[in-house]
C-alpha cells in the first residue's frame, strides 16, 4: 500500500507519519553504517562517516518522536533543526543541509505527489551545495545532484507515481556512487567509493521502501563495498530521553558471541547503537549503570574511546545556562581529545567539548559549550578538519556572536590559544589567533589500520604514517622514524619552535628521544614535549 | 634659579651623568635572604649578580630606600635653589612614597615626580631634564619638560620567563600570561607605570620581531631610544642590528630591576 495516495489539506508532513519515514531511512543507514565507516580513503582510524550520518538522522528521529503532532512547516522546521543539532562531522553537516533543503520544499507542499518529491530532492541539492564553500564532485554532493536530476526528468517525462520517483532517484544515486572513483582520484587509488554519497543512496532506498509500505531489502549493489552479510536492524521509535549516563566505547579485537553481546547491551540500555566493523564494535547506549556495561564489554575485547556523560546533569546544566544571560565579553570553546589536552585548554580559559578524530562532537555539543562560556563573543576551535563544518553551523543557532578559528589539529588549537586574551578586544583577538594559525605547520603520526595505496605509495597495515597538514609525507615502520621524517620536512621550511603532544601508545622516553633528535638536527630550534593523551595519534606536533 | 636632580638607583645614568654635581642618586637595595643585602649597582658587578641569581637557592627581594636617605640627599644639595626628584614607577616600588615623605621633612622646596618607568626609560627622562637645565631653563621649565617626557616615554621588553615578575609581584596585568600551556616568550610594555602584556610570542625570533615591529616606526618618526639588557648580550646585539640604530645608550640593568625581570630580559625605551 502506498502512503501517499491521499493529499492532506493540513500539510503533508504530520510528524507521526514522518516518524515511520525517517525511521525507515535510519534503519537503512544503520544497516550500512559500519560499511560506510570502512569506506575511508586514508587508512587512518577516523572512518566515521556512517556513524556521523547515523547520529544526524538519529537526532531527527528523536525530534519527530518527541513532537508527534507537528505538521507542515512546523514539522519541516523541527526536522531541519534536529538534523543540524545532531550533525557531526562533514558528512553529518551536509546531510543536515540535504534534509533542510528537502524539508523546506515539503513543508510548503499541499500533497506528497511525485512533483513535490522531485522538488524536495532539488531543494536538498541546492542546500547541500551551498553548505560547502568549494563543492567537490565525486562526493555526496554529486550523488544528491544526480538523484535530484533523475527524479526531475522522470517527473517531467510524465510519470506521477511517488514511489517510482524515489525508486528512480535511488537508482540514479547508486549509479552516481559507483562513478565517484572516476571523479575523485583519491577514491580511485584507495579502491573505494565515496562514503557519504553511498550513505545518501542508502537513505533514498529506505525512504522508497517506507513510502511503498515495504520491508526494506538492502541491495548488495556495490562491489566496492566490502562483502558482509546483511545486518538486521529494527527501527527504534522511542525518543532519546535525558536518562542516565550517555556511554560510548569501542571494543577492539572483538571476540565472542556478537548476538549475545548485542542482546545484553540492548537489555541494559536505551538509545542503543551497536555497530560492528571488521574486528571492532562501536557501542553507544544510555544506561543507569555505565560501569556495568563497560566491564561487561571488557570481556569481549580491549576497550578504547570510553566516554561517559551524565545526561541528567547535562540537561539540568543546559536549562540553567539557557536561563542566564552572557556575563563576559569573550570566551573560547575547543574540541579536544585526551586528558592532558583538555587540561591545557582549560588552563588557558577554554570550555572543552570532548571529541575530535574518530568521535566528532555534534553541533549541539558546541551550542551547549557556547552557553557554558557565558560570553557575548565565543571563539570556536574545531581542532580537526572534520569538525570545522560542524563548528560553522553554530553561529546560526545561538544568540551570541560566534567566530570559528579553523584549527585542524589539537596541537594547532593549543598554539592558537597562545593568542587568546579574555580581556582583549574580540575582533583583535580573533585576528591574532587566525594569524597564528595561518603560520602553523601541523604534523600528525598515526598508524595505518589497513593496507592501502596512497598517492602512489604502498602503505602496509600497521605502518606509521606521518601527515603534514593532512598530506602524507612519511610511511615508516617505527613511530619515531615517522616523527623524524615529518620534522625534517617542517625544518626545511624554517621553523623556530616545535611542540610535541604525546598521545596513544607513545611513552615519555620515546617522545624525549624524538625531541633530542630534533635538537640535533637544528640546535636553534626550541622543542617542548607535552603529555596530551589524545587517542589514535601517538604524536601530534605543531611548528611555528 | 638653579635646579638639582635626585633620582633613585634604578634610573640608568648614561655616560658621565654620574659625575655631575647637580645629580644625586639614592640607592635601593636587594637581598638574597636576611644576611646578604647588596646596594643596587654598587656592591655587585652585573656578572656577579647574575651568577648569584643562578646559584642562590633564595629568590632575591628588593627594598626601597629609607626616607632618611632621601632627606640626606636633599640636604646635601643646598648649593642649589630647588630639587626635582625622579623616582621609578610607584606601581612597581614604594620609592616614590619614601621620596615624598622625605620632601616634607626638609626645609626647602622639593618636588617629586613619578617617572612611571625605570632604567633606560627613566634614564631618557633624566637626560631630558638635564638638557633643559643645561640650556638655562629654570625649575618650572625643567619640571614641565620632565612631565611631558613622562607622558611620552614608553618601553617594550622581552623576558626569558615570567617567573621572576610573578614571584616579585610586579607582574601587573601580565599576570594573565602566566599558566599558558605552551612555552611562550612574552613581550611586555609599561603602561602608566604598570607592566602589561603586549604580545605572547612563540620562539625567540618572534619575540624580537614583535618588539622591532613596534619600535621601528617610532624611530622613523624621530623618537630617541635607549636599550637595556639583563645578561642578554647576544639578543641585544641582534635587536640593535634589526633596529639599525645604536640608541642613546645601553643600560646594564641593575640587581633591583634585574630581580624582577629575570635573566635574559632585554628591551628598548623610547621618548
Amino acid at each position: 500500500m502506498s502512503r501517499t495516495a491521499e493529499g492532506r489539506e493540513d500539510g503533508v508532513l504530520p510528524t507521526s507519519e514522518l516518524k515511520v519515514v525517517v525511521g525507515a531511512a535510519y534503519a537503512a543507514l544503520k544497516a550500512r553504517a559500519a560499511k560506510i565507516d570502512a569506506l575511508n580513503v586514508y587508512p587512518v582510524p577516523d572512518g566515521d562517516t556512517g556513524t556521523n550520518m547515523l547520529l544526524t538522522l538519529r537526532s531527527v528521529m528523536e525530534a519527530v518522536s518527541a513532537s508527534p503532532d507537528l505538521r507542515g512547516e512546523d514539522a519541516a522546521r523541527a526536522v531541519s533543526r534536529a538534523a543540524l543539532m545532531g550533525a557531526r562531522g562533514n558528512s553529518g553537516v551536509i546531510l543536515s543541509q540535504i534534509l533542510r533543503g528537502a524539508c523546506e520544499k515539503l513543508g510548503e507542499a499541499r500533497s506528497l505527489d511525485a512533483r513535490t518529491l522531485a522538488e524536495a530532492l532539488g531543494g536538498a541539492k541546492e542546500r547541500a551545495y551551498s553548505a560547502v564553500r568549494e563543492p567537490v564532485e565525486g562526493t555526496m554532493l554529486s550523488v544528491v545532484k544526480d538523484a535530484a536530476a533523475a527524479a526531475q526528468s522522470f517527473v517531467d517525462g510524465g510519470k506521477s507515481d511517488p514511489v517510482e520517483v524515489l525508486r528512480e532517484a535511488a537508482r540514479a544515486a547508486h549509479e552516481s556512487v559507483r562513478r565517484t572513483p572516476e571523479l575523485l582520484r583519491a577514491l580511485r587509488e584507495a579502491g573505494v567509493v565515496d562514503a557519504g554519497g553511498y550513505g545518501v543512496a542508502v537513505i533514498l532506498d529506505g525512504l522508497r521502501a517506507a513510502l511503498a509500505g515495504e520491508e526494506l531489502e538492502i541491495e548488495e549493489s556495490d562491489e566496492a563495498v566490502p562483502n558482509e552479510g546483511l545486518l538486521k536492524s529494527t527501527v527504534e521509535h522511542s525518543a532519546e530521553e535525558a536518562w542516565g549516563y550517555c556511554t560510548e566505547f569501542v571494543v577492539n579485537g572483538f571476540s565472542g558471541d556478537a548476538d549475545e553481546f548485542g542482546a545484553w547491551i540492548h537489555e541494559v540500555g536505551k538509545s542503543v547503537l551497536v555497530i560492528p566493523d571488521e574486528d571492532l564494535v562501536k557501542v553507544h547506549l544510555h544506561t543507569q549503570d555505565p560501569g556495568g556495561a563497560i566491564s561487561y564489554a571488557g570481556g569481549f575485547g580491549r576497550l578504547s574511546g570510553v566516554k561517559v556523560e551524565d545526561m541528567e546533569a547535562q540537561t539540568k546544566a543546559r536549562v540553567e545556562h539557557e536561563a542566564t544571560a552572557p556575563t563576559v565579553d569573550l570566551g573560547v570553546v575547543a574540541a579536544s581529545r585526551g586528558a592532558g589536552n583538555r587540561s591545557f585548554f582549560e588552563s588557558m580559559g577554554a570550555v572543552v567539548v570532548e571529541g575530535g578524530q574518530g568521535a566528532n562532537p555534534s553541533t549541539e555539543d558546541f551550542v551547549g559549550a557556547v552557553a557554558r562560556t557565558g560570553a557575548r563573543t565565543v571563539i570556536l576551535l574545531p581542532n580537526n578538519k572534520n569538525v570545522i563544518p560542524t563548528a560553522e553551523q553554530v553561529a546560526g543557532l545561538v544568540d551570541v556572536e560566534v567566530r570559528v578559528v579553523p584549527t585542524r589539529t589539537i596541537a594547532g588549537g593549543l598554539a592558537a590559544m597562545v593568542g587568546y586574551d579574555a580581556e582583549g578586544e574580540p575582533e583583535e583577538v580573533v585576528d591574532e589567533m587566525c594569524e597564528i594559525v595561518s603560520g602553523l605547520r601541523c604534523g600528525e603520526v598515526t598508524q595505518a589500520v589497513r593496507e592501502a595505496r596512497i598517492e602512489g605509495r604502498e602503505v602496509p597495515e600497521g605502518a606509521y604514517l606521518g601527515l603534514l597538514d593532512g598530506e602524507l609525507v612519511a610511511v615508516e615502520e617505527g613511530v619515531e622514524d615517522a616523527a623524524i621524517r615529518l620534522v625534517e620536512r617542517m625544518l626545511e621550511e624554517g621553523v623556530d619552535v616545535v611542540t610535541l603532544l604525546r598521545g596513544y601508545g607513545m611513552d615519555e622516553g620515546s617522545a624525549r628521544k624524538v625531541a633530542e633528535r630534533i635538537r640535533s638536527l637544528d640546535e636553534a630550534v626550541e622543542v617542548e614535549v607535552k603529555d596530551g593523551g589524545q587517542p589514535l595519534y601517538p604524536l601530534q606536533m605543531v611548528a611555528e | 634659579m638653579t635646579t638639582a636632580i635626585v633620582t633613585d638607583s634604578t634610573t640608568t645614568l648614561p655616560g658621565d651623568v654620574q659625575e655631575r654635581p647637580d645629580v644625586r642618586v639614592v640607592p635601593l637595595t636587594f637581598a638574597f635572604g636576611p644576611d646578604e643585602t647588596y646596594t643596587d649597582k654598587v656592591d655587585l658587578s652585573n656578572a656577579e649578580f647574575y651568577e648569584k641569581l643562578k646559584t642562590s637557592s633564595r629568590f632575591p627581594s628588593t627594598s626601597q630606600p629609607p626616607t632618611g636617605a632621601f632627606v640626606e640627599a636633599y640636604e646635601s644639595l643646598d648649593a642649589y635653589d630647588e630639587v626635582l626628584v625622579l623616582t621609578l614607577s610607584r606601581k612597581l616600588s614604594g620609592t616614590y612614597e619614601s621620596a615624598l615623605s622625605a620632601a616634607g621633612m626638609v626645609d626647602r622646596p622639593v618636588q617629586v615626580v613619578d617617572t612611571k618607568s625605570a632604567e633606560m626609560g627613566s634614564g631618557l627622562i633624566l637626560l631630558e631634564a638635564l638638557r633643559v637645565a643645561d640650556e638655562g631653563g629654570g625649575f618650572e621649565d625643567v619640571k614641565r619638560a620632565v612631565e611631558g617626557a613622562v607622558r611620552r616615554c614608553g618601553m617594550f621588553f622581552a623576558v626569558g620567563t615570567l617567573e621572576y615578575l610573578a614571584k616579585s609581584g610586579r607582574i601587573g596585568r601580565a599576570q594573565r600570561l602566566v599558566g599558558t600551556a605552551l612555552d611562550i616568550r612574552p613581550v611586555l610594555r609599561l603602561e602608566d607605570g604598570e607592566v602589561v602584556p603586549h604580545k605572547r610570542a612563540r620562539g625567540r625570533k618572534r619575540q624580537m620581531a614583535a618588539i622591532v615591529d613596534e619600535v621601528k616606526p617610532l624611530i622613523e618618526s624621530g623618537h630617541q631610544i635607549a636599550y637595556g639588557q639583563v645578561n642578554a648580550y647576544d639578543a641585544l646585539s641582534d635587536l640593535r642590528n634589526a633596529l639599525g640604530t645604536r640608541g642613546r645608550f645601553v643600560a646594564e640593568i641593575g640587581g633591583v630591576v634585574g630581580s624582577h625581570v629575570g635573566p635574559g630580559a632585554y628591551g628598548v625605551a623610547y621618548l
